[in-house]
């Protein structure tokens, strides 16, 4: 049974930008509060392309392995995570105006989701995550049943939801690991740095000395 | 009265129960009825699993509109329950979200479903199954981090990554 915090008795759906997909840091724990089952993921072609022309661009020393890293993205979903119809004229033509034009198909794919939904009650999510938000027009995609927030928001909204399976699951991710890529005072700063401060302050009260 | 005994001993005429639709459809398109009569016999009384589906779909379709003419709460009983299931049980069937297993329905990607006039879908159990025996291969148990580390998508610090990505959006 779904048992997503921030939409209780409902889904969260969340369409990712590549921007939040390509910092390592980030999508892992992206990743680790999906595979918990807080929330579904989902993205697009569009999104796929943009993060493996920008991977070698973002990631220098390790310019050749964009492919695989999405291949593990993809694997973690049980290959359940392309929205597909989104370019659609019905669909498209909803996309409000003001949406810049190399950003459309993220809430074109929203919209794919908003339709597919049969009980359009307030308890399902559906949100655009993404650092453009600028260009995505949040007032006007607002009224069409889309919320549009940066990453930084989404975790820490998660982690205010359920703070002991958020942080359950990122700490049990990283214990799984005999050794773990970064330090966990690392993923603290990187939380931060993507404005997650409830979500980095929480996970450093767990992961602090004397605390089980 | 012996013309009565052999009224009541008449074999009762059989009536093709196809006929009425057949000229309905007829007359609403032009073809012969007994065409029409012909290919419903054809298609709907086929013993292959593919008949067996299209059976299927129609009654719970005939349902649906009986159901939503009459505002009829619908038991579910039988051989259409055990194989029609609801977007949600799909969902969980496979693990999916709701408006995922909707989308798929949509674009005929998971197909014998039916759409209901109140917008409601149903879909085979079996179209399901085979669905996600197709699509849900099981995986190694390699998390997306030890895979990371493999590829080396940790070389970069979260900050050189956010410059870069916030560079590249930038020029766009």
């Amino acid at each position: 049974m779904v048992d997503h915090p921030h939409s209780p008795g409902g889904e969260t759906l969340v369409i990712v930008d590549a921007c939040v997909l390509l910092p390592s840091r980030l999508s892992d724990v992206l990743f680790d509060l999906m595979l918990e089952g807080l929330y579904f993921i989902y993205w697009t072609a569009d999104v796929e392309s943009e993060f493996l022309r920008n991977w070698p661009h973002v990631h220098p020393d390790a310019s050749r392995s964009g492919a695989r890293r999405l291949k593990a993205f993809q694997r973690a979903t049980q290959n359940a995570h392309l929205i597909t119809g989104y370019d659609n004229a019905a669909i498209m033509s909803r996309v409000p105006a003001r949406v810049h034009q190399s950003d459309r198909h993220l809430i074109a794919a929203a919209l794919v989701m908003v339709n597919g939904l049969e009980d359009k009650s307030t308890r399902n999510k559906v949100i655009v995550v993404s650092d453009n938000t600028k260009h995505l027009a949040s007032a006007d995609a607002r009224k069409l049943g889309v919320e549009v927030v940066k990453a930084g928001v989404f975790l820490d909204r998660l982690f205010t939801a359920s703070p002991d399976r958020t942080i359950g699951a990122i700490t049990k991710s990283l214990d799984d690991l005999r050794n773990p890529p970064y330090t966990q005072a690392e993923l603290v700063a990187a939380l931060r740095l993507h404005g997650a401060k409830i979500a980095a302050a929480g996970l450093e009260q767990a992961l602090a000395p004397g605390r089980g | 009265m012996a013309g009565a005994t052999t009224l009541d001993k008449a074999p009762a005429q059989r009536t093709d129960p196809f006929a009425p639709l057949a000229d309905a459809i007829g007359s609403m398109t032009g073809v012969m009825s007994a065409q029409v009569v012909q290919a419903l016999h054809q298609v709907l009384e086929a013993s292959t699993p593919k008949g067996r589906s299209a059976r299927l779909q129609l009654i719970r379709h005939l349902v649906d509109i009986e159901s939503q003419a009459n505002g009829i709460e619908v038991p579910t009983s039988g051989t259409v329950r055990h194989d029609f299931i609801s977007t949600a049980q799909a969902a969980q069937l496979l693990g999916y979200s709701r408006p995922y297993v909707a989308m798929l329905i949509d674009q005929n990607k998971l197909t014998g479903a039916t759409v209901s006039a109140g917008g409601h879908r149903r879909i085979s159990r079996s179209a399901v199954l085979e669905w996600k025996s197709q699509h849900q291969v099981a995986t190694k148990a390699a998390t997306v981090r030890a895979e990371g580390q493999k590829s080396g998508a940790y070389k970069a610090t979260e900050a050189d990554v956010m410059r870069r990505v916030n560079a590249l959006a930038k020029n766009r």
